[in-house]
């Protein structure tokens, strides 16, 4: 775990989502992925009900830790505390990561934003780290509208001290100009969640990233 | 340390009718009486919810009365609230307790006695059991329950047992008899007329 003031020791965040892994388990993707060297999981399944959201957790913490990859759990920090998660990742109309410090002090917290607006108020109440997108054209955010490009990437990264993860439709091919735009680093789901070889795809993402 | 739960439980609920918030049907109880209020509001953001629980905690007629959030300890502990109650496909009650402590209040959803038991035997505060009567305010899957199950799960139960569903004014003196150490409402409070008044005539059934 890391303090509000050090950056995240990963560059990629992998976000899970289980309708993406079939037929394979979640567990089983997620365990995959933590061999090939993956950094950071946000568990994000917020379709599923409290008790089986506390179980997958409980098993995917479980995984996570025998590999040192960070865990954060989407949403819920009552989760993220009760499985001993790393941390929390706050959705802007979530509770607040200033909420989460107050509470939950031991959780880091990450916080998805979609604006420069939301990305300084994020930083204002508290948040390690910030997840910008979606960067590129990505079906699964198509109906937000249009996506935001790198130069609003560019601009959220100018506007705060925060280390910024590119998310949206993020390919290998499309990292250099993030890290261009400074962007700290990316985050993706389908991507590994839907590879057919998770650890082909993980290895990609670490000679790309130099560093996972 | 927590004092003997008894008197009337409402559940706020905008579905039902639109007249009144969240806070503006918690006062109204509060000034009524009420001891308990669950705060219940699935259609809002978690960041709404949490400022709508905080202001709830911090109304004056709040006074001894308690708050507690329907199935989110999160929600609960960051607005100030005084405990949670936990459906069966909520947060496991232990898990609940560890996160709470031992001053929150925590309830449990059951719908027989051995729900009813294994509520009480993982911790929680009170056991609430319905529904007693049919009732058009949440779909349920199965008959109910009626007041013979409560007068069996009544015997049983150490803790304040909460009887819920379709619990009206004019069946309220029969269900306390029938060994309800709380009333649950939800239309007969928020859907009638004068909210407030209706609050408090179930209140004077406990005088």
């Amino acid at each position: 775990m890391y303090s509000i003031m050090s950056e995240p020791n990963f560059r990629y965040y992998l976000i899970t989502n289980r309708k993406a892994c079939a037929p394979r388990s979640l567990p089983q993707v997620v365990e995959e992925a933590c061999r090939a060297g993956i950094g950071a999981v946000q568990l994000r399944e917020k379709d599923l009900p409290d008790h089986d959201l506390y179980q997958l957790a409980t098993e995917v913490r479980e995984i996570t830790a025998r590999y040192n990859t960070h865990l954060f759990i989407n949403g819920r920090p009552d989760i993220a505390s009760a499985v001993g998660a790393n941390g929390m990742h706050c959705r802007e109309s979530g509770l607040s990561p200033s909420d989460i410090r107050k509470h939950w002090p031991d959780l880091s917290i990450g916080a998805s934003v979609h604006s420069k607006e939301a990305a300084k108020r994020a930083e204002k109440e508290g948040a390690d780290f910030l997840l910008f997108g979606p960067v590129f054209f990505t079906p699964s955010k198509a109906r937000y509208g249009e996506p935001q490009g790198l130069e609003k990437l560019q601009a959220v990264v100018d506007a705060v001290q925060l280390p910024i993860f590119g998310v949206g439709g993020v390919r290998p091919d499309r990292v250099e100009p993030c890290l261009q735009s400074g962007a700290y680093g990316v985050a993706g789901i389908s991507s590994i969640m839907a590879a057919d070889s998770v650890r082909q795809k993980v290895d990609q993402w670490k000679s790309i990233l130099n560093k996972l | 340390m927590k004092k003997k739960l008894s008197g009337v439980y409402l559940i706020t609920d905008t579905q039902i009718q639109n007249q009144y918030s969240h806070v503006e049907l918690a006062d109204f109880a509060f000034k009524a009486g009420v001891q308990l209020v669950q705060y219940r509001n699935k259609q809002v953001s978690d960041r709404r919810a949490r400022e709508e629980i905080q202001t709830i905690a911090a109304l004056d007629s709040k006074e001894d009365s308690l708050l507690i959030v329907n199935d989110r300890v999160d929600l609960a502990m960051a607005g100030g609230a005084d405990g949670v109650h936990l459906g069966q496909g909520d947060l496991p009650i232990p898990v609940a307790r560890e996160l709470l402590g031992d001053e929150m209040v925590i309830g449990g959803t059951s719908s027989n006695l051995g729900e009813a038991r294994a509520v009480e035997e993982a911790g929680a505060d009170y056991v609430a059991l319905g529904h007693i009567y049919e009732t058009s305010t949440k779909h349920k899957e199965y008959a109910p329950r009626g007041l013979s199950t409560l007068r069996q799960v009544e015997q049983e139960l150490l803790v304040p047992l909460v009887a819920i569903g379709g619990i009206t004014h004019s069946r309220a003196a029969d269900v306390i008899a029938a060994g309800a150490d709380l009333l649950a409402v939800s239309s007969a409070i928020c859907a009638a007329p004068e909210p407030e008044q209706a609050a408090r005539e179930l209140v004077q059934l406990f005088e």
